[in-house]
């Protein structure tokens, strides 16, 4: 069988292709990306992905609203007599906050430090069935990098930043099977630590692994990060609360199924820790 | 003329795909509107030409999601052995194009669930089967029904201009 010179160069250049790829599947080390492609593939998806994530918010909003008027007429009266009695107990709170500022003052008290975070809106997700990341509208030309904690506005943990466009950032939620972090029980008495991994066939789940088998730990307890397995997630960031506790591998380590506080369905706004 | 109409077509269909359709997911699945591309082209056009439109699919595919070879390999995989079909099938029908998409599915989840290591071993086959393989070859399998009637019209636009 004879080919032409245009299909020879064609089939050529898939073979190379072909290897290529296989080579990037086998390959360990560390992949230094050419972001050019990517970030022009993004910054063109983002405006539609914008588009989108607006109308489907306005939607959403406008059919509460029309579902749920009574029930929002109740929570508003409510609401109305609770901010009454909030701004009370607000004056003595304000007393409150400068006595305990004296006071540390005069107890030379170190001031605590927040997080340094940026405040970014859910405009996508990857179209992937089996692990789906997230995209964000700021990237790099916010200061996002690679490996940045993301938490809720609540402060619980959603993920870590897997990679930054100019625009336009993709972050791994922690329900995902390829995220995990180093976990800890908060309780005093406990302080058990262990990894903390999503589980691939359930959303709404995490798996607490690697827990001593002779370690303190009860259903509902609290998880929060360890900070101790890398540097990228600073210590004492909520993850979620303990469901059930079980042996593993004939009773040499334990397992504890975690019920992450994140909730997934009205995630339209995160944080990106910057500095902590 | 072809390759750049085509082009636009994938574009579209990656802006459709990560944008409507993950908002809507039609039995809970992203149907994966750039692998019904490629088996259609394949299908009306051959080997060769279902590996070139695999090709651009797979990238446009991995560059978004970040995990470059995987989806560039299986999507050309797709065109090259749906594009063995061309000249065995009657082109103006419908329901063989919706039985190898529905096949095809398979064929491309498995060989993708085999590709990761990370799912592999962490999803029973079962389970990937019942929740997501067999939803998504059923909602690609009715995607097909409007791609490919309006790639089998446009290939004969072409040919006649």
């Amino acid at each position: 069988m004879k080919l032409s010179g245009g299909k020879k160069t064609w089939i050529i250049l898939i073979i190379i292709i072909v290897l290529l790829s296989m080579g990037f599947l086998i390959w360990r080390g560390p992949i230094k990306e050419t972001n050019f492609p990517k970030n022009v593939l993004s910054e063109f998806l983002r405006p539609f992905q914008k588009i989108v994530a607006n109308v489907h918010h306005s939607v959403n909003e406008y059919f509460t609203l029309l579902t749920n008027l009574k029930e929002i007429q109740e929570e508003n009266k409510s609401l109305s007599d609770q901010v009454e009695k909030l701004q009370l107990q607000m004056t003595d709170y304000n007393k409150i906050v400068l006595e305990n500022n004296r006071l540390c003052k005069l107890l030379a008290f170190k001031e605590l430090v927040p997080f340094k975070t940026v405040g970014a809106k859910v405009i996508g997700m990857t179209p992937n069935n089996w692990i789906q990341d997230i995209i964000i509208d700021r990237g790099y030309s916010d200061g996002i990098q690679e490996k940045m904690p993301v938490i809720t506005y609540n402060g619980a943990l959603v993920g870590q930043i897997k990679s930054v466009s100019a625009n336009t950032a993709t972050l791994v939620l922690l329900s995902e099977v390829n995220f995990a972090v180093g976990g800890r029980i908060e309780r005093e008495e406990s302080r058990a630590i262990g990894i903390v991994r999503g589980l691939a066939e359930r959303q709404d789940m995490l798996l607490l692994d690697q827990i001593a088998w002779d370690t303190d730990i009860q259903e509902g307890d609290f998880v929060v990060t360890s900070g101790l397995t890398t540097s990228n997630f600073p210590m004492g960031i909520p993850i979620g609360e303990v469901i059930r506790i079980k042996e593993e591998n004939f009773g040499a380590i334990q397992q504890a199924e975690i019920k992450p506080f994140l909730n997934l369905s009205p995630l339209e706004e995160v944080l990106i820790i910057l500095e902590f | 003329m072809r390759k750049l109409i085509y082009g636009g077509i994938l574009l579209f269909a990656i802006v459709l795909q990560s944008t409507f359709f993950i908002l809507v997911r039609p039995l809970g699945v992203i149907p994966d509107l750039l692998m019904i591309v490629v088996i259609c082209g394949a299908l009306l056009r051959g080997s060769l030409f279902g590996i070139q439109l695999g090709l651009g699919a797979g990238i446009l595919l991995d560059l978004l999601l970040g995990n470059f070879g995987v989806n560039t390999l299986l999507k050309i995989i797709v065109g090259y052995l749906a594009g063995l079909l061309e000249g065995k099938i009657f082109k103006n029908h419908i329901i063989i194009p919706m039985m190898i998409v529905f096949i095809m599915t398979f064929v491309h989840e498995f060989l993708f669930l085999f590709l990761s290591e990370q799912l592999i071993f962490s999803i029973s086959p079962l389970w990937a089967l019942k929740a997501k393989i067999f939803p998504l070859a059923i909602t690609n399998l009715v995607c097909i029904i409007p791609i490919y009637p309006s790639l089998y019209l446009l290939e004969k636009k072409i040919y006649y201009y």
